[in-house]
């Protein structure tokens, strides 16, 4: 009984936090108004692309809805959009699809100036690797990674499509790939079929995602609600949401440390991966959390280089099991690898200290939430627990438990009444 | 006369200490007393406000018409390290608690003591354990450091 009450007391604490580690409602609708307004300007009558019917699709942690604030409030929310194109001119090459949309953006003084900004201006002519970025003022705190790209308009078919999670298949999957550009291909300027193009399954993932998130007796979802540009904002996050976004801010407060460095600190793909895999379902946050930190390392596998005749870890992408490998850098850089390890190892002491917290004071949790995820928000989080059941009792609703003293909704109703005291 | 009367009357008509004492043990059978009379008693319980929260020992001292004190007894409570006393004490060094306004009348002798005293200690220690990180004090009631910005506290992130 006490461990139930335990579990839904911790959960309460880890879900206010999700909530001040995600973007708030008003952000959320600012960043959809931006990105719409740039999929208006791209397939406006006026615009060069009109003919290859442009669109401008929410990808990665923004879609998944696994977004983390950064830990600087001055730092900039990153925002992954898909720029797609259905169709395009036999002649262009992965060079002239990136170009064109670059043109089209910097023809709109306001984009050609946030084009500018990103970086002074570095990334002005050719993009970065494989996107155009959009930096939105200071004030806004976001930019935009737009990455150009090319599907057929099977895509938009296929989003529209409601999926049954019986009948998601990797040939389902598969089909959700877009073709994309990359600057350092060797067929970048050369190659116009879109074929031998780089190819990413930003949706195919989302789609897994999504998937392993799913607890509710909702049978059907269609890919089409979390890309919708003008869906509502999710107030209530699912468990395996929430904890992949526990599990990266606990990573960026650790490698914020001088120690590290935090260029090979693990990557966020690698983290959301092996957490749904990991993730059994559990509907309770603090069980979710547990147990998909006690898994994690479990789905890390290891596959034998024909090549070299090496073993080599690998965490593979869901929509391409076979051929991508979301860990290929491990191998070069041996630091990532090592991190990787470092940041489970703990995170498991960790998450084991919260766990043994039960008894020793909401002043403990504190302090290893403080180490955990950062001394600021976990002073919001305690602000808002405190002061949400403060209006609790002044409602009449907070209630004290016989034989124990527990406060919460069972027992004597609480009076009013007010603190007082000497100032001895 | 016959108003004054009626005053004086009404003063008296506090709670007998018996049944106040009765009803606190059959919601915590466990508390110890320590001693009783026709209108007083001592006696001493086990307090958690929530599952991840210490177990505090407090004992209540009642007189009827005359007091009624609360200490937290099987612990020298910390204080924050931004603050120098705990807060809605009468007094730190015997951890005596404030849990009411006596100039509002918020606590009368004729009220439980089970449903009023008794959970406003529980959440006195809730909101001590929330005070105890960064000195602020979520639990409302006046406030207790009138010449300190409550938000002058170590910035470190």
């Amino acid at each position: 009984m006490i461990n139930k009450l335990y579990n839904k007391e911790i959960s309460e604490f880890l879900e206010e936090l999700g909530k001040e580690l995600d973007i708030t409602k008003t952000e959320y609708e600012a960043i959809v108004k931006s990105y719409d307004a740039v999929g208006d300007w791209l397939s406006k009558q006026t615009s060069s692309l009109i003919n290859y019917n442009p669109k401008i699709l929410p990808q990665g942690s923004f879609m998944l809805g696994t977004i983390v604030r950064p830990i600087c409030d001055e730092d900039d929310i990153d925002i992954d959009l898909v720029c797609k194109l259905e169709k395009k001119p036999i002649s262009w090459t992965q060079k002239e699809l990136k170009l064109k949309i670059g043109d089209r953006l910097k023809e709109n003084s306001d984009y050609n100036r946030m084009l500018f900004d990103y970086k002074d201006g570095d990334y002005y002519v050719e993009g970065g690797r494989r996107c155009w970025t959009l930096k939105y003022s200071d004030v806004a705190g976001y930019h935009m990674d737009i990455l150009p790209s090319f599907a057929d308009s099977n895509l938009t078919f296929l989003m529209e499509k409601r999926f049954s999670y019986e009948e998601l298949n990797k040939e389902e999957l598969n089909k959700l790939a877009i073709r994309i550009t990359d600057t350092e291909r060797d067929n970048y300027d050369t190659d116009t079929d879109v074929e031998n193009w780089h190819k990413s399954n930003p949706f195919g993932y989302a789609t897994w995602f999504l998937n392993k998130a799913q607890i509710s007796r909702t049978k059907f979802f269609s890919l089409n609600e979390s890309v919708d540009p003008v869906r509502a904002f999710q107030d209530e996050k699912l468990p395996l949401q929430r904890v992949v976004q526990l599990l990266k801010r606990h990573r960026d407060i650790m490698f914020s440390s001088e120690n590290y460095n935090s260029e090979n600190k693990p990557i966020s793909i690698i983290i959301t991966t092996l957490a749904s895999r990991a993730y059994d379902k559990s509907e309770n946050l603090i069980d979710a959390y547990t147990n998909i930190v006690k898994r994690m390392r479990d789905f890390i596998e290891e596959r034998i280089n024909p090549e070299t005749g090496k073993t080599e870890k690998w965490v593979p992408n869901p929509a391409n099991t076979k051929n991508e490998n979301f860990a290929d850098k491990w191998k070069e850089v041996e630091q990532k690898q090592d991190y990787f390890y470092l940041w489970l190892n703990k995170l498991e002491e960790d998450l084991t200290k919260l766990n043994d917290g039960q008894g020793k004071g909401l002043q403990s949790l504190n302090e290893n939430f403080s180490n955990m995820y950062g001394k600021e928000i976990t002073k919001k989080v305690f602000s808002n627990y405190g002061n949400k059941n403060t209006l609790l009792r002044e409602e009449g609703k907070r209630r004290m438990a016989e034989g124990t003293g527990m406060l919460g909704t069972v027992g004597v109703t609480i009076p009013s009444h007010n603190f007082e005291g000497n100032n001895e | 006369m016959s108003s004054n009367f009626f005053k004086r009357k009404k003063k008296l008509i506090g709670m007998p200490a018996y049944i106040q004492l009765s009803k606190i043990r059959k919601a915590f059978p466990d508390a110890k007393v320590l001693n009783k009379g026709w209108n007083n008693f001592e006696l001493e319980l086990n307090l958690q406000p929530s599952p991840l929260s210490e177990i505090y020992r407090i004992k209540i001292v009642y007189k009827k018409n005359l007091f009624i004190k609360i200490y937290v007894i099987d612990k020298v409570l910390k204080i924050a390290n931004n603050r120098s006393k705990l807060p809605h004490v009468y007094n730190t060094k015997e951890q005596q608690l404030c849990l009411y306004s006596p100039s509002k009348k918020e606590w009368k002798s004729t009220q439980y003591i089970i449903n009023s005293i008794i959970p406003w200690a529980s959440e006195w220690l809730f909101y001590y354990e929330l005070w105890l990180p960064d000195g602020e004090w979520y639990g409302g009631g006046h406030n207790e450091y009138p010449n300190e910005k409550s938000n002058k506290t170590i910035k470190d992130e």
